[in-house]
């Protein structure tokens, strides 16, 4: 078991932009300007290595103006909670005392036929089920690195720049990503600190090297989406980032990240694969909505019709 | 034992069928396998067949028997997995000498049985190696490429042992076979080569690798021609393929192998690919039809059969290969020959081959650095940037004191192995230590170089190495370097070469074509007047290496020569590129060059030229002073960034062009107010020059040269020229520029992403369409009215999330209530064909 640091909430206003640039993973961003290739490989690429390197130089001169001129804010909140599994929820405790549940985590689990041997997963596996008896945690966070991004888009629009327009939300979403690495090693190494002496460069983060997991609502392990409302709830996250939730429950600005944190040496993304109308209808239970709407959130998910 | 070898120049000889499925229909159960001797054994020993040859014997005796009486002239013993590896799975590693033994001289009896019925027909026994369930070149775990289940050691010592256990028995011939990783093959040979030194015994051996499907390559990814050079260092009797394909799909590979080998060629296909049961279905008169193709092109040796065969196949077989006469070997040139994934062939006036030198510790700081730091994946990019700059050849060097050379040697290599694009070439082992060469020679399946070896340590150290690098089947590099030294002189250079080449040809049996001399290229220029004939010296060693000792290739390291000159890239590229103009001339066939550091001979400028080869060559006494002095007055000058106006002298039609396909927006104001004067109407500054100059972009971006980052700053281009000309268009009342259509676009209610759609509707507007973008997170009541309004011509719809499906749904179903003819464009992350057609 890691014992945390410090359980409960963290908000942090106005993070340094400049910080977050380092952790840029930019593979997706050329990926965004439908350019295909590795970086930094692309920039030499026999193909579209020239377009490539034109375009790196125009994003570095519009980030460095973004964190110069500060276009943009970054805020963040983080917990870090007593929990323990039940069946195949996570329960989140009040206190140490663990008598009392704030908030309970739904996760769902593999239906697949597997080989021998391989268990049918769940992400509540990864956090001791409460008969053991054995104190364990789960993390939450939101960040984001939107806000005010609404008045510089409006600026292109008027010039006509559709070019930095688009550029500078390609920024945006990278800073996100990378807010959102750069908060996990935090976590990992200071805030929950069971990684204290992680010494891991950009590349080994973007290849997730360390140990642990942060698993957001949507991901292939955790498709439904309407657990990013318990995970907003119990960080309070619109007040403390600024991040709504849309009807759909996508998060406002688009450049945000959110998720779980997952501590455990085996921890590992997984895909849910397809599950049957057993556990969607076990799952809707728990969740105490109906099935019909378990269902249409569900929808990519389920094995039957 | 009648001489083999004088036997296949006579007729073609039979190999025997499959052991497997002949023993399978005896239906055997645990206890069979058993037998009384292993009756409490630990593990489950079902399904180990090798076991028989001690437990059932008789089972084993009877299929050789068959064989023979239909017509087989090879019986391969029982013992493709009588290894301690592969035995380890059933527990059994310390039988494995017995196993063999045994296999041996049960089919020794029996042949010896046939040979005695039919004294004109002399039967032989073939001890069979097989691959083991291992792969010494690919990692079986994907996300940790450098791992290795097993090493190249490991395989020797259990390849040794099995030699041994046949070679006790009393087989005629050994057969590698069913390889499917080449560096398994070449650890068996350096096991069987061991053997036959340790012991004074020689026995003909065979080499039949499995070409897995329709890529045409081996399991661990070499092409035929790449397999063929990496392990013929050795005298085989005959290379061959079997198993894994049917006569037919395997005929093109045997093919590829009859035209490119001096030696002998067998094949013992699967009676076909097997069916959806995994059982064989193809008859012994339709094999025999397919060998027949094969004997007829002459491709054949020694021809038999692998899984699914039977005696009565191999029957048809005999009977047919009666009728031919046996493939007579072509005499080829004896060229340098190396592999990596793919073959290299150094033809006689192909170009000088490049050796990549970016990935040594000890010429690029930048890579020492990133192996120091263990940032190999980092590392595994220069390497392949040298590839693609043109290398053919990948030098890898880790020699550095600080630095475990020969793990990370082991490392680096095991990571290329696991890199198709850098691991198609042939690899360059260097070290000045041969600890850390042969470490790497144990990593790389196909044939490499050795750099280097030499008689700094005298004749019986250099003849131990020299031994060991044919063994590994690699070729070698040798320094011009002997107990006294470095070879400095032209005289000292050949005189070491001469020696080196004949204790090599004659002593240690290398052929002439693996052996590259290295003569020295040795710095010029330095200011010593000793030094200044180095670089005559070694053109002229190089000609008198190429004319004398037949065979060999001469190397050596450019970058050397331009030493006096670091940090002054333009004199060092210069001096580079005019010695290996005088040096390719000479006869150097190959260098360790750095692609980027040369400029071409024709255009470096007259009076360096001129300077340069005054020190090359020698030609004057004050030559490095003159250098030295040009030198100075290019120090400072970097590549200088020249902006080129000149277009703007051209028309204001292709400005205009000019400035769309390059995205240039400072003079599109000016440019687009110029064309508006030249036509009657605005509009036909859009029409003509502007369309004219965006059909370029959309031709370039459809043929793949030009990319979406181009495309969006020429969008920009083109929207701020239509923005300038629309006040004109506006005030002539014309109608606008005749869209080709009207298009709104919106994200989804409760959807956020916009870039995919930027992106669209960017690229849709430059191409004459009138986008509308309603933004994000739009109702579905907002779309439908404004496409009425706005009388669109097509819907296009965004979304990221999940629940924007079912959004677009109803947006579709609204549409269809509402009586929308027009179509429904369905676009982002979330969304796929199959929703699209089936749901909306």
């Amino acid at each position: 078991m890691y014992k945390p640091n410090f359980t409960g909430i963290k908000v942090f206003d106005s993070y340094s932009l400049e910080e977050i640039a380092e952790y840029i993973d930019w593979a997706p961003f050329f990926r965004t300007w439908e350019l295909a290739g590795k970086y930094p490989d692309i920039l030499e690429d026999k193909v579209v290595g020239e377009t490539a390197k034109n375009l790196f130089n125009d994003a570095n001169a519009l980030l460095k103006k973004i964190i110069e001129e500060k276009w943009l804010t970054a805020k963040a909140v983080i917990g870090i909670w007593n929990a323990n599994a039940a069946g195949d929820d996570i329960e989140i405790y009040k206190d140490e005392k663990r008598d009392e549940v704030i908030k309970v985590f739904k996760t769902l689990r593999q239906q697949g036929q597997k080989s021998t041997n391989i268990p049918n997963i769940s992400l509540s596996d990864f956090v001791a089920p409460k008969e053991t008896g054995l104190k364990d945690y789960v993390g939450g966070f939101a960040v984001t690195a939107g806000i005010g991004i609404e008045k510089w888009i409006k600026k292109f629009n008027d010039e006509l720049d559709d070019y930095n327009k688009i550029m500078l939300q390609a920024l945006a979403d990278r800073l996100a990503e990378a807010f959102a690495e750069l908060m996990h090693k935090k976590v990992r190494t200071e805030y929950w600190g069971y990684s204290k002496d992680e010494k891991l460069g950009n590349d080994e983060l973007i290849k997730e090297k360390y140990q642990g997991i942060r698993p957001a609502p949507g991901y292939p392990a955790c498709p439904d989406h309407t657990e990013k409302t318990t995970l907003f709830e119990i960080l309070d996250a619109e007040k403390n980032t600024g991040i709504k939730l849309t009807e759909s429950l996508a998060m406002y600005p688009a450049s945000s990240v959110s998720g779980m944190y997952f501590a455990h040496p085996k921890s590992k993304y997984f895909g849910l694969g397809k599950i049957g109308k057993d556990q969607a209808e076990d799952y809707a239970k728990r969740k105490g909505m109906s099935l019909k709407e378990i269902e249409k959130w569900l929808s990519p998910v389920l094995n039957y019709e | 034992m009648p001489d083999i070898k004088q036997i296949l120049k006579e007729r073609i000889l039979v190999l025997d069928g499959a052991m497997g499925t002949m023993i399978q229909r005896h239906k055997l159960e645990e206890e069979d396998f058993r037998g009384e001797r292993f009756k409490d054994h630990p593990h489950s020993l079902k399904g180990n067949n090798d076991l028989l040859s001690i437990t059932r014997p008789d089972i084993i005796k009877d299929i050789h028997s068959k064989y023979f009486e239909a017509g087989a002239d090879i019986a391969e013993t029982n013992t493709f997995s009588s290894t301690k590896i592969a035995q380890a799975d059933y527990k059994l590693e310390h039988i494995v000498y017995e196993l063999n033994l045994q296999a041996a001289k049960i089919a020794k009896e029996v042949a010896d049985e046939f040979t005695k019925k039919e004294h004109g027909k002399p039967r032989f026994v073939a001890g069979s190696i097989g691959p083991t369930n291992r792969t010494a070149s690919l990692s079986p775990d994907v996300n940790d490429p450098g791992f290795r289940a097993v090493t190249f050691d490991e395989l020797v010592d259990a390849y040794y042992e099995q030699t041994k256990g046949l070679a006790d028995g009393g087989v005629d011939i050994l057969l590698v076979e069913t390889i499917f990783d080449t560096l398994n093959a070449k650890a068996a040979l350096f096991a069987i080569q061991k053997y036959f030194y340790e012991t004074g015994k020689k026995l003909p051996v065979m080499v039949s690798g499995t070409i897995t499907d329709a890529s045409g390559r081996t399991l661990s990814g070499q092409t035929v021609e790449a397999f063929l050079y990496s392990v013929t260092h050795f005298d085989l009797l005959s290379i061959g393929f079997n198993c894994a394909l049917g006569a037919k799909q395997l005929r093109p590979h045997i093919s590829t192998l009859a035209e490119k080998s001096e030696l002998l060629v067998s094949a013992h296909p699967n009676a076909g690919l097997p069916n959806a049961f995994g059982e064989y279905d193809e008859t012994p008169e339709s094999t025999a039809i397919q060998i027949e193709e094969f004997l007829n092109e002459g491709l054949i040796n020694i021809v038999g059969g692998c899984c699914g065969t039977t005696p009565k196949h191999i029957k048809a077989i005999a009977d047919v290969a009666k009728k031919y006469p046996p493939r007579v070997p072509p005499v080829l040139e004896h060229l340098p020959r190396y592999s990596g994934l793919e073959p290299l062939t150094v033809f006689k006036g192909s170009n000088f081959v490049n050796v990549g030198e970016r990935t040594n510790v000890t010429g690029s700081a930048k890579f020492k650095k990133l192996i120091k730091e263990e940032k190999y994946e980092d590392a595994l990019a220069i390497a392949r940037h040298q590839v693609e700059g043109g290398a053919q050849m990948i030098d890898v060097n880790m020699d550095e004191g600080m630095l475990d050379s020969e793990e990370v040697m082991v490392k680096f290599l095991h990571l290329i192995a696991s890199e198709p694009d850098i691991s198609k070439l042939p690899i360059m082992i260097d070290s000045s230590k041969w600890s850390v060469i042969e470490e790497g020679l144990k990593c790389v399946q196909g044939k490499s170089i050795v750099n280097s070896i030499s008689l700094k340590e005298g004749e019986e150290k250099f003849k131990e190495s020299a031994r060991k690098v044919k063994m590994y089947g690699a070729a070698v590099i040798v320094m011009a370097f002997d107990e006294n030294g470095q070879a400095d002189t032209y005289q000292k250079k050949i005189d070491i070469c001469k020696r080196a080449y004949d204790i090599l040809t004659k002593e240690v049996g290398f052929a002439p074509e693996d052996i590259i001399f290295d003569p020295n290229i040795l710095t010029v220029a330095t200011g010593l007047e000793e030094h200044n004939n180095y670089a005559v010296d070694y053109l002229n060693a190089t000609k008198w290496i190429k004319e004398n000792l037949p065979g060999a290739q001469v190397s050596g390291g450019v970058s050397n020569i331009s030493f006096s000159f670091r940090g002054n890239d333009r004199v060092r590229e210069a001096i580079h590129s005019a010695f290996l103009y005088h040096a390719i001339k000479a006869g150097m066939d190959m260098g360790i060059v750095n692609p980027g550091m040369l400029e071409l001979y024709e255009e470096i400028p007259k009076d360096l030229l001129e300077r340069v080869e005054d020190v090359l060559l020698n030609r004057r006494p004050d030559s490095t002073e003159r250098l030295v002095e040009y030198a100075e007055t290019v120090k400072n000058k970097g590549k200088e960034q020249v902006r080129d106006d000149s277009w703007r002298q051209q028309d204001v039609k292709a400005r205009l062009t000019h400035s769309l396909v390059k995205g240039i927006v400072e003079y599109i104001d000016e440019d687009t107010e110029e064309a508006r004067k030249l036509f009657d109407k605005p509009i036909q500054v859009i029409e003509g020059p502007l369309m004219d100059g965006m059909n370029v972009v959309g031709d370039l971006f459809g043929e793949g040269k030009m990319f979406l980052p181009q495309v969006v700053k020429s969008a920009r281009v083109m929207k701020k020229a239509v923005a300038y000309l629309l006040p004109y268009i506006e005030a002539t009342k014309e109608e606008g520029a005749k869209p080709k259509g009207k298009i709104l676009m919106a994200t989804v209610k409760g959807d956020v992403h916009d870039i995919g759609k930027n992106i669209v509707g960017v690229v849709l507007g430059c191409n004459n369409y009138d986008v509308i973008d309603l933004g994000v997170m739009v109702s579905c009541e907002k779309i439908l009215e404004t496409a009425r309004q706005e009388k669109a011509d097509v819907i296009g719809l965004s979304g990221l999330i999940t629940p924007s499906l079912d959004e677009m749904v109803h947006v579709a179903k609204e549409m269809e209530r509402e009586g929308f003819t027009i179509p429904l464009l369905i676009g982002g992350a979330t969304t796929s064909k199959v929703h699209t057609a089936v749901k909306i």
